[in-house]
């Protein structure tokens, strides 16, 4: 590998100086784990310490002096708590997905910090409303730069909340899944696996389910106090839909760039062995939507996570 | 600067460099930006920049669109590890 050979002249090392600070930073952290890793004895390959993620200095946190109650237009309302029987789901095994009452937020733009495995990245999810009753929302993930995720969603705004119409989701080096939401005909299709379903009022997909339950919390804060359920019936693009039941677990303080957001936990309680985990924080002042979002795969156990940015104006 | 990855073995942290997409200035290596490659074991790392931070990113790209496991990716960052030279705790 001769053109892998370093270049480590001092003066490499004299042009870091305009981002020295950070390298400091970075090697005390990395000079801590060398140390204590010298006072004991070489262990085997196991890991020593679980390093931790060392950002660039962050603007000035913005957190909002706002009451909790959101300003976005109360669009949706069709009365209190579940107004409606859901048809039977055909797969999996049929639950009640009830409909709720939503705020659905304003648009707006969040960025995130994103994590799979051991990856780490940038995140946008962008939410947008149109001309009254559509929306459009995106997520896209880069990792080094490079686009890795986008899932994109857009259909409309009705009675149960959203409503999306076509999904889609997108992994670098992979071709586009799509999952399709034909409401006149009442059923969910895929663009790669045969599978159908039942499209039950309120169903989400992977990617609109966090906004969600966020407008289902927006709309009803006391429907996600401690021990209160919400469940959602929720899709990806590879022929995956099931029941997802978060039960709230209350109030929990979600750290962002040294600034504590009080968010409203829950979690996904599975089904079946091998469901995905799924833990949100949603954040009263900012539209209930999630201040960070996790979920891990089964059985295998990596995680995707998103982290709000400390500079998302609020 | 920002961790890109993190596994049991390896450390990469990014320092500035332009967004996919962005003008690569005629082609002309980056002056500035590039990746530190820390072993966690070894106590060891490295810092790259330049053409050879460009191909390594190129790679890392690549590398992704397979869907490494941290096993792959880690055997893929190995071959930098005979290029690192510089303690963590010297500098």
């Amino acid at each position: 590998m001769d053109d892998l050979a370093p270049s480590l002249s001092p003066a490499c090392w004299r042009r870091l100086l305009p981002v020295s600070v950070p390298v400091i930073l970075a090697h005390v952290a990395f000079a801590s784990v060398n140390l204590s890793h010298a006072e004991t004895p070489a262990p085997a390959r196991t890991p020593a310490v679980a390093v931790r993620v060392v950002d660039a200095p962050a603007p000035a946190p913005a957190v909002a002096d706002t009451p909790a109650t959101p300003v976005a237009p109360a669009k949706r309302a069709t009365g209190m708590k579940p107004v409606a029987e859901p048809r039977k789901i055909t797969e999996p095994t049929a639950t009640d997905a009830p409909v709720y009452r939503t705020k659905i937020p304003p648009s707006t733009v969040l960025r995130y910090a994103i994590t799979r495995g051991p990856w780490s990245g940038n995140g946008e999810l962008s939410w947008e409303l149109l001309d009254g009753n559509r929306y459009h929302a995106r997520l896209e993930g880069r990792v080094a730069g490079i686009k890795v995720l986008t899932q994109d969603s857009t259909g409309m705004l009705d009675n149960a909340g959203i409503a999306p119409v076509r999904f889609t989701d997108e992994r670098r080096g992979k071709s586009v899944m799509a999952a399709n939401f034909q409401r006149s005909a009442g059923k969910i299709t895929y663009s790669g696996p045969s599978n159908e379903y039942t499209l039950v009022p309120g169903t989400q997909d992977r990617l609109t389910w966090m906004v969600q339950i966020g407008a289902i919390a927006a709309a009803d804060p006391k429907g996600v106090t401690a021990g209160k359920r919400v469940s959602m019936y929720v899709t990806g693009a590879r022929g995956d839909a099931d029941v997802w039941t978060f039960k709230a677990i209350g109030v929990e303080n979600v750290p962002i760039g040294g600034v504590s957001v009080s968010a409203i936990k829950l979690v996904r309680e599975p089904r079946k062995v091998n469901d995905t985990l799924v833990e949100v924080w949603l954040d009263p002042q900012l539209h209930h939507l999630p201040v960070r979002a996790r979920m891990t795969n089964q059985p295998e156990g990596e995680t995707f996570e998103l982290l709000r940015r400390p500079s998302d104006p609020s | 600067m920002q961790m890109v990855y993190n596994s049991d073995n390896y450390v990469i942290v990014q320092f500035d460099l332009p967004q996919e997409g962005e003008p690569q200035h005629g082609g002309e290596p980056l002056s500035r930006g590039g990746f530190e490659i820390v072993d966690k074991f070894a106590r060891k790392e490295i810092f790259i920049e330049g053409a050879m931070a460009e191909a390594f990113k190129d790679e890392v790209a690549a590398l992704i669109e397979t869907s490494p496991s941290e096993e792959e990716m880690d055997d893929y960052i190995e071959r930098y590890t005979s290029l690192m030279q510089h303690p963590v705790i010297l500098h």
